[in-house]
């Protein structure tokens, strides 16, 4: 990693640990390894969103040409939201593809992450099954974002006991939770087409 | 398909020497056609290989070729920007790409929208996008506005010093 990149991420770390609002924005860095090329993120999930009371975690990795290359991000934490992959984490935003400039930051990505998770753009997503539901069932897109917050980002929001029971079902069965909640969702938790998916 | 060929000639050459060799007469015709089928189809794999590999390398040296008067290109252009020494009265104060402050005596780059930035840090970020690293704007095109701003000061300054070439 050239000089540069080392001082600027020296810099970035002490910004965002020193920074006051973290408790009002809700973002924060974790650092892995020490020459910072291995950097984890966290995002507190917006409030009125169905991502409130989340705690999201994030991998970041810096590319050894950073800051003239973007930071590759990734959720590790799952979370079904359209612009982003429901299997892998990948985020599609464009400030970490062609949008990239150098003066961004660890602490300006967060934040665009943030503010993608409260106004998803479904016209270009990353996951196309949640985009379809998010545009066509708003209601069954609000209530499994809220599931998936309680079940994978320790939310606190009540558990929706007729989606658990399908998922409990599902687990009779011998399906992992994860998977068995996974597909329901993309099946607009229709149990029947979850199981037919699952077992043909 | 380089790696396929010489684990089948491998095996060719492995059945030859087994104890199997007496009955070779027996099995005259497999052996005979075989290792020919082999060579005929080896040798056009290997002209196609090869028809690739050349291939690829023009298409590389191409690439580089591109790359290079691009870079040429953009170092003409970056001519073009002001850059200067930094004094401790200017404006700015730190370079957003290293996040360092300027120090007296650094060059320092002016971007035609007025940001700036440690001429060393703005270059390599300028070789891969002719944008300002902090508003996004592009240079190419600014730079033809600030240039002509640049020389309608320098033509008021003309006109009054000497009122006749205002005509012109």
């Amino acid at each position: 990693m050239s000089n540069i990149a080392l001082n600027r991420l020296q810099r970035e770390c002490k910004e965002v640990v020193t920074n006051s609002e973290i408790s009002e924005t809700g973002i924060m860095i974790e650092i892995l390894n020490e020459n910072l090329t291995e950097i984890k993120g966290h995002i507190r999930g917006p409030p009125d969103t169905p991502y409130a009371g989340g705690m999201f975690d994030l991998d970041i990795k810096i590319p050894d040409q950073y800051p003239f290359s973007p930071p590759s991000v990734k959720f590790c934490t799952k979370i079904w939201h359209p612009n982003v992959s429901s299997q892998t984490g990948v985020i599609c935003l464009d400030i970490l593809k062609d949008q990239w400039a150098a003066s961004l930051t660890l602490r300006t990505v967060l934040l665009s992450i943030q503010a993608l998770m409260c106004s998803p753009e479904p016209k270009d997503p990353q996951d196309a099954v949640v985009a379809k539901q998010y545009m066509e069932k708003p209601q069954v897109f609000k209530s499994t974002a809220e599931f998936w917050t309680l079940k994978f980002a320790k939310g606190t929001v009540p558990v929706n006991t007729d989606y658990q029971g399908r998922v409990d079902k599902l687990k009779d069965m011998g399906v992992r939770e994860e998977e068995a909640i996974s597909v329901l969702s993309c099946n607009n938790w229709d149990l029947n087409r979850a199981t037919v998916y699952i077992f043909s | 398909m380089g790696n396929c060929l010489p684990t089948l000639f491998g095996f060719v050459r492995q059945q030859d020497e087994t104890p199997l060799r007496r009955n070779r007469s027996s099995e005259g015709a497999m052996s005979f056609t075989n290792p020919n089928m082999l060579q005929q189809g080896s040798s056009y794999v290997n002209q196609l290989y090869q028809h690739n590999v050349i291939r690829q390398r023009q298409a590389e040296e191409r690439g580089k070729e591109i790359d290079e008067a691009k870079k040429n290109r953009i170092r003409g252009l970056l001519d073009q920007i002001p850059a200067d020494v930094f004094r401790g009265d200017m404006a700015s104060n730190e370079c957003a790409i290293c996040m360092i402050d300027f120090e007296p005596g650094e060059r320092i780059r002016f971007l035609p929208c007025m940001h700036s930035f440690h001429q060393e840090c703005v270059d390599e970020w300028l070789m891969k996008s002719f944008t300002c690293p902090s508003c996004l704007e592009p240079v190419d095109s600014t730079i033809l506005s600030s240039l002509t701003a640049h020389n309608m000061q320098s033509l008021q300054q003309i006109t009054s010093s000497v009122p006749s070439s205002s005509a012109k």
